[in-house]
C-alpha cells in the first residue's frame, strides 16, 4: 500500500491503534502521519522562521530535526486528537527554531554555508540508507551509490587512520559519542572535535566537487551554446 | 480520476520525498533493521567501494584476484557488490584491506562488524 492510498484516513480509521503502530516505528503509520501533516508542519515552521526574523533556508533543516525528535520522543505522546498532534509537531518545531534563533545570533550562516550543510546532510543520509539496504537498488541508485563512495574515500583518505575509524562509525552506525570515546578511551569532547573536524572536511571536499562540476557545466556551455 | 490520483501523488513525491526519506531513516535508527536486510546493503555498499577504490589506485580485477588469492570471476563479482556478507570472512577483509591501502578496521566498520566478531571469526 502506498502513501497516497493512505491519506486522508478513511472514516473506519481507528486513531488510537494508529498512535499505537506510530510508537513501534511502523513504517506506513509514520507514513500517514508525514502524509496528514508534512505540509501544516511546513507552513507553521515557515511562518515560525519568518517572525523570528529567521532566513528560509532554514526550512529543511528544522523540517528534518522536527521529524527526527517526533519520532524518539513518539513514546511519551499521549493521543488526544487531531488538532493535538499537530500542535505537538509545531511545538517541537518551536523548540529547533528557538535552538537556531540562539545560534544565529552568535553567528550568522552564510547561504555557502546552508547549501554546504545540505550538501553533507545528503551524502551521510544517502550512504545510511544505501549501507542499511533501505533501497531496493535501480541502475540509476547504483550510479548514485558509487558517487557516494567515492566521495567518502576522498573524505576518508583526508583524515587519520584512528579519525577514519570514527567518523564512519558516527556515519554508518550512528554510534554515539560517549561509546566512541570509551571504544578509543577518549574524552567524549574530543570525539565531538574529531567529528567536527571530519565533517569539515567533508564538507569542504563536497563544496569543492560541487564547484567544479558547476565549472565544467558553465564551461561546456560556454564552448557549445 | 487515475490521472489525478497519480497527479497528486508525484506532486507530493517531489514536495516531501525528501522528509519521507528522512523519517525512514531515523526510523531504522531508532528501531533497527533486519540483519539480513542490513547486511545486504552492507555487502553491497562494501563491494562498491573496493571497486571504487581499486579503480582510483589503478588496480585490475586481475591484479586484486593476484593479491588476495581470489579467483577473477569472484573478484568481479565482488566488485559488483554481489558477493553475500557471510562470504566476506575476516582473512579476507584483511586481505583486501592491504591490498586497496585501508586499515581492515575500516572495512570491518562498513559491514557493520565490530572488532570482537573479527576475533571469532578469525
Amino acid at each position: 500500500m502506498s502513501l497516497m492510498d493512505t491519506a486522508p484516513a478513511p472514516r473506519y480509521f481507528d486513531e488510537q491503534s494508529w498512535v499505537e503502530k506510530l510508537k513501534k516505528g511502523d513504517e506506513l503509520a509514520w507514513e500517514i502521519l508525514v502524509a496528514r501533516h508534512a505540509p501544516d508542519l511546513r507552513r507553521a515552521i515557515q511562518q515560525q522562521l519568518h517572525s523570528n526574523g529567521l532566513p528560509l533556508d532554514l526550512l529543511d533543516d528544522v523540517e528534518g530535526e522536527t521529524w527526527r525528535t517526533a519520532i524518539r520522543k513518539m513514546a511519551d505522546f499521549t493521543w488526544m486528537g487531531d488538532d493535538k498532534l499537530r500542535n505537538w509537531l509545531s511545538s517541537i518545531a518551536h523548540h529547533h527554531i528557538q535552538t537556531f534563533a540562539r545560534v544565529d545570533r552568535k553567528y550568522l550562516p552564510s547561504m555557502e554555508d546552508v547549501e554546504g550543510r545540505n550538501l553533507e546532510n545528503e551524502f551521510a543520509l544517502d550512504l545510511f540508507l544505501f549501507s542499511n539496504g533501505l533501497v531496493d537498488m535501480s541502475a540509476e541508485d547504483c550510479v548514485l551509490l558509487a558517487e557516494r563512495l567515492a566521495e567518502l574515500d576522498s573524505a576518508l583518505q583526508a583524515l587519520s587512520l584512528r579519525d577514519r575509524e570514527i567518523f564512519l562509525a558516527s556515519l554508518l552506525d550512528n554510534v554515539d559519542r560517549a561509546e566512541l570515546a570509551e571504544r578509543y578511551e577518549i574524552e567524549e569532547d574530543s570525539v565531538s572535535q574529531i567529528l567536527w573536524r571530519c565533517k569539515n572536511r567533508l564538507r569542504g571536499l563536497l563544496k569543492q566537487r560541487s564547484h567544479d562540476e558547476e565549472t565544467v557545466i558553465d564551461e561546456t556551455r560556454r564552448r557549445y551554446g | 480520476m487515475d490521472k489525478l490520483r497519480n497527479l497528486v501523488r508525484n506532486q507530493f513525491e517531489r514536495d516531501y520525498g525528501n522528509i519521507k526519506r528522512v523519517v525512514k531513516a531515523e526510523l531504522h535508527r531508532e528501531f533497527g533493521v533486519s540483519e539480513a536486510q542490513r547486511n545486504a546493503g552492507r555487502a553491497r555498499a562494501f563491494g562498491l567501494f573496493v571497486s571504487v577504490v581499486a579503480n582510483r589506485l589503478g588496480i585490475a580485477p586481475a591484479a586484486l584476484a593476484d593479491k588476495t588469492g581470489m579467483e577473477v570471476a569472484d573478484v568481479e563479482k565482488l566488485l559488483k557488490g554481489e558477493t553475500p556478507a557471510e562470504a566476506l570472512h575476516d582473512d579476507l577483509l584483511v586481505k583486501l584491506a592491504s591490498a586497496i591501502h585501508y586499515q581492515p578496521e575500516v572495512l570491518r566498520i562498513m559491514l557493520g562488524r565490530s572488532r570482537d566478531d573479527s576475533e571469532v571469526s578469525a
